[in-house]
């Protein structure tokens, strides 16, 4: 009976263009997407940056020359305030005596194009104090005789460069680099989200089933309701599995080749796996639970779809956690998606079962949970069900 | 057209449904009925008897407690008041009613309850794959219920693309796959064409001869007729009335000038009737009985206005219960 229960709803699944959609489509675009977008943000967002840098009057054009160059090496653009500019700076009469000097505030004038966002006038921000570093390490070398009478700016610029960079002093291991691909964030969050989808099918079949009779039917064969919703949530995690092995594939090789990202290594494959059958579990379960609540297609869509958009904002998926306000991203820790994807993170970034073991316990709560309510609905309603 | 050899039964078969149709295959005892949200009984003190190898139809208008009965016989709704015993004359038969309907019954229901997305194959392997564990026997019911329902030839063919007749057929193929003894069908021809609404009939005549006990719910009056061998009308759920369709009966509507006298005459005479103020339709099985009547209705001055006299039928007993219920 499982494999033909297993065939039966693979077949309407491959049958059901909306189901495949969200199953599969919805989620791989979302990690193209976003994995573009949160690459974008942290290596080739500065190069984008024009900045334009101007002189009042009375300016040291050395000083200025050097600022340029400083601005320059940490990727950013600069240009005149003729050209497109994200920012403007423009020096001011007595910089150079209050470089070194701190006399006065307000040397340096500042200034934003409207259109950027928060965070990258942050960045712009940082990027300038950082050169303006430099600048003041350059003008008190200068100061003190450091730099030999025939040396060039550009080779002046790169010794105070070398001498400001800080880059030996911190020790990252291979676990925290790993951390530090785009691709970490976006593909285990999205293929959660694709995976937690399969209450749509779930949802619709089920209605299909009390709507045609056909439930009713099968309450006239030898088998009880929990068999049939077991064998059901059986074939649908047999059905989840091969979405899994799929987005995982996509995600882990396509999807970063198709960025332009390094490929995803699984660090640690049991972890992984094992990971991958756990969220399923959840996943099942939470579908069959919002399953057996509703009694329409449109409650399905609205409920199911709207719960797992939600869910997925609240996890961080579309806002990362760590930029969320404290008390959002406290209720995000309370959220299966949440659990799912830390879990998958800890398969890829190499953690050990003992680290991992509190997600697991999570998702298995929250599945069996899920799971008892589900089959207590169900049961009900299945009771209910009479010859129309 | 559905194959002919069925309709070519053997005779021992013929003979086996014959001495089968005496035996009670349900018995309900005084049913009632009340859903939650209702004031009134769906069903009320219903008691009936339904024979091994019969076709009995349960006719009524909408609301009279039609599918509250079904429901209630295969113990999909659980009753208030009263009980449902399969074979109660078997004494081998220890089966409790859950696993007895679990074994023998299978519904068909008025809609398509099959998986439009599968092909007709694969719809029967699934509900087959539900009843039976073994493998080869699986495959037996598959070959036995496409050819019974002649539909090997688009056995390939999604059951979405069908045609209405078809997927009328599938339908039934689904609940013969688990061999059934007896069979529940809600308007089993609803929304089809009259060659394969005909095919339909003649399948389910099909099965009465080889001893299927059919349990039939349709508004087609006519067809009811041509199928049932007993029919029960109900109205608010009570059994109003219960014929034999095969009887050769003749309706005698009588016209007087006036009522209330001759009811109770026609009462004490025992003969069926229905009334409609001064009219009284009355079944009457010979011309002795009807001599009878007759020879009654003078002794007791009765003025008779106007006499009709017409072959019975369900349109026609369907029509006066419900005037008679109306007055």
């Amino acid at each position: 009976m499982l494999i033909q229960s297993v065939k039966k709803e693979a077949i309407i699944i491959a049958n059901d263009l909306h189901s495949l959609a969200v199953l599969i489509l919805l989620p791989i675009t979302f990690m193209v997407i976003m994995t573009l977008a949160m690459g974008e943000q942290q290596e080739n967002l500065v190069k984008k940056v024009n900045i334009a840098l101007e002189c009042e009057s009375q300016c040291n054009d050395e000083q200025q020359s050097a600022l340029a160059h400083y601005l320059k090496s940490s990727g950013v653009g600069v240009n005149q305030m003729d050209d497109k500019f994200d920012a403007s700076l423009v020096i001011q009469a007595g910089f150079s005596e209050n470089l070194l000097m701190r006399q006065g505030f307000g040397k340096v004038a500042l200034d934003f194009s409207p259109q950027l966002s928060p965070q990258t006038r942050s960045m712009i921000l940082a990027l300038i104090k950082e050169a303006l570093s430099k600048l003041k390490l350059h003008a008190y070398m200068d100061d003190i005789g450091d730099f030999d009478e025939d040396l060039s700016l550009a080779d002046k610029v790169a010794l105070v460069n070398d001498s400001a960079s800080v880059d030996y002093l911190l020790m990252q291991d291979e676990q925290q680099q790993i951390f530090s691909a785009p691709t970490l964030y976006s593909i285990p969050s999205w293929l959660i989200f694709g995976l937690y989808f399969i209450v749509l099918p779930i949802s619709t079949t089920l209605i299909k089933e009390k709507e045609n009779g056909t439930l009713l039917r099968i309450q006239t064969y030898p088998i009880s309701n929990h068999y049939y919703f077991f064998n059901k949530a059986l074939s649908y995690g047999v059905v989840s599995v091969f979405q899994w092995i799929l987005l995982s594939v996509v995600g882990l090789l396509c999807v970063p080749w198709l960025t332009e990202q390094a490929i995803l290594l699984i660090h640690s494959p049991s972890l992984y796996v094992v990971s991958g059958l756990f969220i399923i579990f959840a996943a099942i379960g939470f579908a069959f639970l919002l399953a057996s609540l509703v009694n329409t297609f449109e409650q399905a869509i609205v409920l199911g779809g709207g719960i797992n958009i939600l869910l997925a904002a609240l996890s961080g998926f579309m806002v990362p956690i760590d930029i969320m306000p404290q008390a959002l991203a406290k209720v995000a820790t309370f959220s299966p998606m949440y659990w799912s994807s830390e879990l998958l993170k800890q398969g890829l970034a190499g953690a050990t079962f003992t680290q991992a073991v509190t997600n697991l316990l999570l998702l298995t709560s929250f599945g069996s949970i899920c799971f008892i309510a589900a089959l207590t609905i169900f049961n009900y309603k299945t009771k209910r069900l009479s010859w129309t | 057209m559905l194959k002919q050899e069925s309709v070519e039964t053997s005779l021992s078969e013929k003979c086996m449904s014959e001495t089968l149709k005496s035996k009670i295959i349900i018995q309900a005892t005084e049913l009632s009925y009340k859903y939650r949200d209702n004031e009134h009984f769906s069903v009320h003190n219903l008691s009936l008897a339904i024979k091994a190898g019969q076709c009995t139809g349960i006719i009524g208008p909408n609301g009279a407690g039609k599918s509250t009965t079904i429901s209630l016989l295969c113990a999909l709704l659980t009753p208030s008041q009263g009980e449902v015993n399969y074979y109660p004359e078997d004494k081998n038969n220890d089966l409790s009613l859950q696993e007895n309907i679990e074994q023998k019954v299978a519904l068909i229901p008025q809609e398509y309850a099959f998986y439009p997305e599968l092909t007709v194959k694969q719809n029967l392997e699934y509900f087959i794959s539900l009843s039976e564990p073994k493998r080869a026997r699986r495959q037996e019911l598959l070959i036995q219920s496409l050819a019974q329902c002649q539909l090997e030839q688009v056995s390939k063919q999604k059951a979405e693309s069908l045609s209405g007749g078809y997927k009328r057929r599938l339908n039934i193929a689904i609940a013969l796959s688990k061999s059934p003894e007896i069979i529940f069908l809600d308007e089993p021809t609803v929304g089809i064409d009259p060659v394969s609404r005909q095919d339909i009939i003649s399948l389910l005549e099909q099965l009465k001869l080889q001893g299927k006990t059919l349990i039939y719910t349709s508004h087609m009056l006519n067809e009811v007729e041509q199928l049932c061998d007993e029919v029960i009308l109900l109205e608010q759920g009570k059994a109003i009335a219960v014929s034999q369709t095969n009887d050769d009966n003749m309706l005698v509507t009588l016209e007087f000038f006036s009522g209330r006298q001759n009811y109770s005459l026609l009462t004490a005479l025992g003969v069926t009737q229905s009334t409609e103020q001064t009219s009284f339709a009355i079944n009457i099985s010979d011309t002795a009985q009807l001599q009878q009547v007759f020879s009654k209705l003078s002794e007791n001055l009765a003025g008779i206005k106007n006499v009709h006299f017409s072959q019975n039928s369900i349109d026609q007993l369907y029509f006066n219960s419900y005037k008679a219920g109306a007055c």
